[in-house]
């Protein structure tokens, strides 16, 4: 279990974004914002992003919380960058460690899913960790 | 067959005239002269193939000559002539024919699509194929003919096509397609095409005729694809 002051540490790195593979603690009910980058080249679009936190068991993802968004790309002949996210609710995970991560777009799944095991840790209930009496004295 | 013939400025006095050609056999026999010098019209039906033997006779009304003039011609079918006995000349005053005709459709093709033309934004490297339609505005059978030439945007001349249709030509009020050669629609930006529509092959004349933009050409946009896809960061929202 961590300590409070990881779990704070955790927090500021959070609200500024974990690049994988690093691990994103998070308090059960927080929303999870999972961000994507990618080039496209093509028509114009209109496309699903689907990005999930799941568990991944002998090859198979079990998606326990997902979300979906619409994004448009515009006609291009050549790869242009795009950057899109979605916020993924933790309301349904149970308190866990090492969740897995998924992200695509759906109507292209087979070339652009991607995949990031062990990256997720989800809080429960209120936990204490190492309570003693440190000490004593008159006061 | 045949052709027709009159006269004019017969002398003074004259009664009657006739004509005949092909040493005498094809004749029209004795026709009126008015006070006006005309005669009255001979409307012949006996073949003329460029006879030069015809010859003019008129009369008083005693049949006595008043004007005689041989070796005219040559004459041929489906022609109106005038003989001048002043001149002592004949002269062919046959209407020259008006044709009528119209580009009743142009069209585009490009692989298995059309578009008519002006077309726009047909992808770049596609193969183009003209297809012109020409209408007969005559009341008779014509034989049409067609003649374009299509540029690039860079002035290039990439494809020019000169035909007359075949047999059995095309009926009055109907309409013949033309097919050129398929050509390469490999710069982007605006072709253009000149197209005339012909009648009359022996005295070609040029009946409709259009010069403009042919298409555009837009660069191919290719077919979607993603590269690079990943998962950038994932924080607390």
């Amino acid at each position: 279990m961590q300590s409070l002051y990881q779990r704070q540490v955790e927090g500021i790195l959070g609200a500024l974004g974990v690049a994988p593979p690093g691990k994103l603690t998070v308090m059960k009910g927080e929303t999870v914002r999972m961000t994507v980058a990618f080039n496209y080249r093509g028509t114009g679009i209109s496309v699903t992003l689907r990005c999930s936190i799941g568990k991944r068991t002998l090859g198979v993802f079990d998606e326990h919380a997902y979300k979906t968004k619409t994004i448009t790309l515009p006609q291009s002949a050549g790869f242009l960058p795009y950057e899109a996210f979605a916020d993924i609710p933790t309301t349904a995970i149970s308190p866990e460690s090492n969740y897995d991560i998924e992200a695509k777009i759906t109507e292209y799944a087979s070339a652009t899913l991607v995949k990031i095991d062990n990256v997720i840790d989800v809080l429960g209930a209120p936990e204490f960790q190492d309570f003693r009496i440190t000490d004593y004295s008159k006061v | 067959m045949g052709f027709k013939l009159n006269i004019k400025n017969a002398p003074f006095g004259s009664f009657h005239w006739m004509a005949a050609y092909s040493e005498g056999w094809n004749s029209s026999g004795w026709l009126d002269v008015y006070l006006t010098g005309r005669g009255e019209e001979w409307n012949c039906t006996y073949m003329a193939i460029g006879q030069t033997d015809l010859f003019i006779s008129v009369v008083d009304s005693n049949y006595k000559t008043t004007h005689f003039q041989a070796n005219l011609g040559p004459v041929y079918d489906n022609r109106v002539y005038e003989y001048d006995c002043d001149t002592r000349t004949l002269a062919d005053i046959t209407s020259p024919v008006v044709y009528k005709g119209t580009i009743s459709k142009k069209e585009l093709e490009y692989d298995s699509a059309r578009a008519t033309i002006p077309a726009s934004n047909i992808p770049k490297d596609k193969r183009g194929l003209v297809h012109i339609w020409g209408r007969n505005g005559m009341t008779t059978t014509q034989r049409m003919g067609i003649w374009w030439e299509v540029k690039d945007p860079g002035g290039v001349v990439r494809e020019t096509y000169a035909v007359w249709e075949a047999l059995p030509y095309t009926g009055a009020g109907k309409e013949h397609e033309f097919i050129g050669g398929r050509f390469n629609l490999d710069k982007p930006g605006t072709w253009t095409i000149a197209v005339q529509l012909f009648m009359n092959p022996a005295d070609q004349v040029v009946v409709d005729d259009y010069y403009g933009t042919l298409c555009t050409v837009v660069a191919a946009v290719p077919e979607p694809e993603f590269s690079g896809f990943g998962i950038s960061d994932y924080s607390i929202k």
